[in-house]
């Protein structure tokens, strides 16, 4: 019975130190990162937090929320990804995963590490933890030390990112004891507001001090920078040179910015210093953030409801009632999942005071770029701004009556606009500038109050269609045709009036004509087929692009010569050695796949690897090409 | 009826009534002892008489008490009265504590009166430990059962905390983890302790009680030893005066002459107790040695239930419990209650379930002569880096008796109580004591426990090394984190919190006292004054001259 027992003794000694010694060596958890399998080129989607705290509030998530959270976010089927990969993919030179997110811990919080251990080792997370450097040499145990951060960095599910060195301050701004935000904001000395330089120097040396001082702490650079408040000058309390000189400087020293804090998605073609994220308010639970972010993610069918909120992402002060919204002056709405449309037909009954600047938008980028219909007691004007350069495409003269509902409907197709006032068209085709290839589209009221009873937006198709001639499609059906691929010189003959009169009738129907040379010809028939084409005024000003099949080298430099944008028909089932090369195109050059589904969707798989998604068209069912994010070919068929 | 109590003295512990037939008064056997014991008591109890229109209350006052009955002098109640209706409530310190009780109203029947005064026995209807299980007691099971299991779940849960955060903080998150799952260990090897069965061989017995300067207690205490329930023929009792000072000698001396077996060795100068203790085992007779102390007082059964555990001829020695004798005179002698039976019914029956208790406790060891023999000139001669060993004669001696591969058990059953400390400073210098002899003889025994069973060699040097990193640890969390980092040490008192709610439940559950408190009190007491006296014990564990004479031994 001794001996027994002994023996028992020694199995549970041996498991105990057998134990102790797995848990001490084993390999740390590290977050899950299969990056070989990504293929995401759709965007990504950014939320902070600004911290945790044991009690429920509007603002501080509690550490179970969080918890639950990253369970639903992780059940839901999103994966996290690093700044690094925020960055190869803005720069298009990696994809992520489907469902990319970029979780970010404001303020150097220990509570931040602390609580999200367990949840990390569980779901496989790394998190982007946004330091405040001055708070590193403070005292207390709130934040993080300079021994954490040195502890944080081996462990794997951390990455860093900068937020300033005294950014978080506020600053005397006036005589009064008025404060203002460090960065955007001249400092008040003795002698009045710091100069243009001062506060050039000022700034600059936040942005130096902040990056040194993480470098050195963790050994790595950090290449993101949160703005704390999301304030990079543009707010209207900023200095007319804030924005600029924060622009300048953050580009010198980091390789993204993430400016405001009211949208998680930042899609492809993003400018990586004007990215954005979601601060989570508290009180959320886990499946409210996953339907949160569902909401932001691009959506494909109508949306919008003028009195749900939920569609909408607001600036300034926007009431939703029964009866719909309420903007105010200076206020906007905006559809949320709205950002990569590029064609669009909005219509909207709104109803304005004697004061009111309402505006439509399409196609919104930035405050200096997008489309909009601008409705006053004035009139009706359609407007495009380039860069800050405001152009007027039309101007109707006949306002609407005030107080009263007024029903409008824009349509944006390809490089055209139109306008309908009730059922009436005001005005369209307007040709558009091609920088204005997508956006986002919202409601907003510049001057005065507006009404808006209703408002839908509906995303148009974007199919390229193929068809053998270019009689086999009727024009009446290029309203609903994107682009359409076909031959229209094929023995190097200049186009036929009808012909000529089809291009007419697509582009002012918004849809692209898109020439397809023929296969297998020799440069020389290439060029005769070109100049067929381009000779006339009409086809000349109206083609930007022409499609190949399997084009040599010599053929594709031929046709980027000309300033032409080439679309690649390849087949899908290539074998390795035969395989085109990529390398070949022009970064606005696209691919069409030819084949089955199943031979494109495995060539997609190989491809997406590092090209990116819109460049692809895909001969898939409209699903398929959603998820991957590709455009969709179909072939005409009468 | 012997109804005058003897010289008023403190109420630091239920004063025991001597029972009137004493051993040369009456049979040597004292197999017909009476059970209940009695307790001087003088409290005011309420008589009712009668009832409906015939209901008459009268005031009574106790003047004995026992779980059976009550002794009341109440003149006024008519003889003819056989059944009456009382209501009192016995004041903390008169009965045991488990009898603590908020207000108790039995009936009871007048089984004798005095006729030439106006005292009368009364029987409860059912002794009070009857009806106190029925109603106190348990809930006070239940809720210490339920009281332990949140105890050790909230311990799980922190350190499955622990266990998560562990690479922020390794030296803390360490310790934690393993200090919780070394007080779990105690209670999950003492759950497997179990008691032998009883033996009615009657062994000759030679018990020792060495004496210094104890002339208050060394009556009592040889009294209780000459009134054990042990066959008169078969004891051996030897008292060893060690040069006392005070009065002791006399007090001896007036022991003899109502015990004139007890054999008296008188040392002019103080000798130290291990000679004391090689002198009367040189002269002793008996198969088996008994230490105690000269302040601890045996239980009847408790030299029987020492030699249960003799039954296997490879156990050398045995120590008894030891509970606390003076548990009601202050808030430190009431958390030394819990202290101390949490020490031997958790810690010393877990290391019993290994045959390797690590002391031999002074109030109440038995050796096997032969044994004990065996190492007697190494241990009154044993040195120290040169130095004659003057403290941890208890400890000292059980690592001889383990490093001889023998085995050494506890008794739960024999039971005796000791007086302690009463004054804070005592206290102290005694713990100093305490933690010197425990470093000087750990370190010892760290060259052999190595040989004995594996959970028991992992709880040894666990046991060991904890306790010495417990300063570090407790300095960091209670005074670097909170200066450092202007943070409350929260987290860290709950733990303890937690870990002393589940010590003290036990002390609930199995004593069923309401003093269970106490054990929270002293762990917060350990972690804020006793934890530093350990580096300073360990600095100066080698000097000699620390050893002090007075105060009670090592348990």
């Amino acid at each position: 019975m001794k001996k027994l027992s002994i023996l028992i003794q020694w199995i549970l000694v041996a498991g105990f130190l057998g134990f102790a010694i797995y848990a001490l060596l084993r390999e740390r958890p590290v977050p899950v990162r299969d990056t070989a399998s990504w293929r995401g080129w759709k965007g990504f989607m950014a939320i902070s937090y600004p911290g945790l705290d044991a009690k429920e509030s509007d603002v501080y998530t509690t550490p179970k929320q969080l918890e639950h959270h990253l369970q639903a976010l992780q059940a839901a089927g999103y994966r996290t990804i690093t700044p690094e990969d925020a960055l190869a993919f803005l720069r298009e030179d990696a994809p992520l995963p489907p469902k990319a997110l970029l979780l970010l811990f404001e303020g150097g919080r220990k509570d931040s590490v602390v609580y999200t251990v367990k949840p990390f080792q569980e779901t496989g997370f790394s998190g982007t933890l946004c330091l405040p450097s001055r708070i590193m040499r403070s005292r207390g145990a709130f934040f993080l030390h300079r021994s954490d951060l040195q502890r944080i960095a081996k462990l794997g599910f951390w990455q860093f990112a900068g937020m300033g060195d005294q950014a978080i301050d506020e600053i005397p701004t006036g005589p009064d004891g008025d404060t203002g935000h460090f960065l955007t904001r001249r400092l008040w000395t003795e002698a009045g507001p710091e100069s243009l330089e001062a506060f050039q120097e000022r700034v600059a040396a936040d942005y130096a001090d902040c990056v040194e001082a993480i470098e050195e702490e963790t050994g790595v650079r950090p290449i993101a920078y949160v703005y704390p408040f999301a304030d990079a000058g543009h707010g209207p309390e900023a200095d007319p040179e804030a924005a600029r000189i924060n622009r300048e400087e953050v580009t010198r020293y980091f390789k993204l910015a993430f400016i405001r804090a009211d949208n998680p998605f930042n899609g492809p073609g993003r400018d990586p210093f004007n990215l954005t994220r979601l601060r989570v308010p508290g009180r959320l639970t886990g499946e409210e953030l996953v339907q949160e972010l569902e909401r932001y993610a691009p959506q494909f069918d109508t949306v919008g409801e003028a009195h749900d909120a939920s569609f909408w992402q607001v600036d300034g002060t926007v009431q939703f009632t029964l009866d719909g919204m309420e903007v105010a002056a200076q206020s906007a709405a905006w559809l949320r999942g709205s950002e990569p449309w590029t064609d669009v037909d909005i219509s909207t009954t709104l109803r304005i005071t004697s004061d009111t600047a309402a505006a439509i938008y399409a196609r919104y980028t930035s405050p200096k770029s997008y489309l909009r219909v601008t409705v006053t007691p004035a009139g009706i004007r359609v407007q495009e701004n380039l860069q800050g350069n405001i152009r007027t495409l039309h101007w109707h003269p006949d306002p609407p009556e005030i107080h009263e509902p007024v029903s409008l409907r824009l349509r944006v197709k390809g490089s055209r606009a139109w306008l309908w006032r009730k059922d009436t068209l005001l005005a369209g085709p307007l040709p558009l500038a091609a920088e204005l290839s997508h956006g986002r589209s919202g409601i907003g009221s510049d001057i005065g109050s507006l009404h808006v009873g209703a408002f839908s937006a509906t995303p148009l198709v974007s199919d390229y269609t193929l068809a053998d001639q270019l009689d086999q499609v009727p024009t009446k059906e290029y309203a609903n045709i994107k682009a359409l691929i076909v031959p229209l010189s094929p023995k190097g003959d200049e186009p036929s009036p009808e012909q000529r009169q089809a291009i007419l009738s697509a582009a002012g129907q918004g849809t692209e004509m898109i020439p397809l040379l023929p296969a297998g010809a020799d440069p020389e028939e290439i060029s005769a087929s070109l100049s067929a084409l381009f000779n006339h005024p009409i086809t000349r000003s109206l083609i930007h692009r022409v499609a190949i099949p399997s084009p040599s080298s010599v053929q594709l430099q031929r046709l980027h010569d000309r300033d032409l944008d080439v679309i690649v028909l390849l087949p899908a089932a290539t074998p390795e050695p035969e395989r085109f090369d990529l390398t070949q195109l022009s970064p606005s050059d696209m691919i069409l796949l030819e084949g089955s589904e199943a031979e494109s969707l495995s060539e997609l798989d190989r491809l997406l690897a590092t090209t990116p998604a819109y460049r692809f068209i895909g001969l898939l069912d409209p699903v398929a090409s959603r998820e991957l994010g590709i455009s969709r070919g179909i072939r005409y068929e009468p | 009826m012997n109804s005058t109590p003897p010289e008023p003295k403190s109420s630091s512990s239920p004063d025991e009534k001597v029972d009137r037939r004493l051993r040369n008064r009456s049979r040597p056997n004292y197999s017909d002892r009476r059970t209940g014991t009695r307790f001087w008591s003088e409290f005011p109890v309420e008589i009712t008489v009668g009832s409906g229109d015939n209901e008459k209350v009268y005031q009574g006052t106790a003047r004995d008490i026992s779980d059976g009955g009550l002794l009341i002098d109440a003149p006024d109640i008519p003889a003819s009265e056989k059944r009456i209706h009382l209501h009192f409530k016995v004041p903390p310190g008169t009965l045991p504590e488990e009898f603590i009780h908020s207000s108790m109203k039995i009936s009871g029947e007048v089984r004798r009166r005095d006729e030439g005064s106006s005292q009368m026995g009364v029987m409860f209807e059912e002794p009070l430990s009857k009806r106190l299980a029925r109603t106190t007691w348990g809930l006070l099971r239940w809720f210490a059962v339920a009281f332990f299991f949140l105890a050790v779940s909230l311990t799980l849960i922190i350190k499955y905390q622990n266990f998560y955060f562990f690479w922020f903080d390794v030296p803390v998150f360490l310790y934690s983890l393993l200090v919780g799952g070394y007080l779990i260990s105690r209670f999950l090897f003492a759950s497997f302790y179990r008691n032998p069965k009883e033996r009615t061989e009657t062994p000759p017995v030679t018990l020792l009680i060495p004496a210094f300067n104890e002339e208050d207690e060394i009556e009592r205490t040889i009294r209780q030893v000459m009134e054990t329930d042990y066959p008169e023929d078969k004891l051996q009792v030897i008292v060893i005066n060690d040069g006392s000072t005070d009065r002791t000698l006399e007090a001896i001396k007036r022991s003899r002459e109502l015990y004139p077996n007890v054999v008296l060795i008188n040392f002019e100068q103080s000798r130290g107790k291990r000679h004391a203790l090689g002198a009367g085992v040189r002269i002793s007779t008996g198969d088996f040695m008994i230490f105690i102390d000269s302040d601890s007082f045996l239980r009847p059964d408790a030299i029987r239930r020492l030699l249960d555990h003799f039954g296997d001829s490879e156990v050398a020695a045995v120590t008894g419990h030891c509970d606390v004798e003076n548990v009601w005179a202050n808030m430190l002698t009431k958390m030394q209650s819990v202290r101390y039976y949490v020490a031997f019914r958790v810690m010393k029956a877990a290391e019993s379930v290994f045959d390797s208790i690590t002391c031999l406790s002074g109030p109440l060891a038995c050796y096997r002569a032969d044994r004990l023999m065996d190492v007697l000139d190494a241990w009154e001669t044993q040195t120290f880096l040169g130095q004659p060993c003057t403290y941890g004669d208890d400890r000292s001696l059980t690592n001889m008796l383990l490093r001889r591969g023998y085995k050494v058990r506890y008794a739960e059953r024999a039971i005796c109580t000791t007086v302690v400390p009463e004054s804070h400073w005592i206290f102290l210098r005694q713990q100093m004591r305490w933690k010197r002899s425990w470093f000087r003889e750990s370190l010892v025994a760290c060259g052999f426990m190595w040989k004995k069973q594996p959970l028991m060699a992992l709880s040894f040097y666990l046991g060991f090394i904890l306790p010495l990193v417990a300063p570090a640890i407790v300095l960091r969390a209670l005074l670097v984190i909170p200066l450092l980092n202007y943070v409350w040490p929260i987290q860290y008192i709950a733990g303890v919190f937690v870990m002393s709610a589940m010590l003290s439940s036990v002390y609930l559950l199995m004593k069923r006292s309401r003093l269970w408190i106490y054990g929270v009190v002293f762990c917060f007491y350990y972690m804020f004054i006793l934890v530093w006296q350990l580096p300073i014990a360990i600095l100066t564990f080698a000097r000699t001259t620390w050893g002090t004479r007075g105060m009670s031994s090592e348990i």
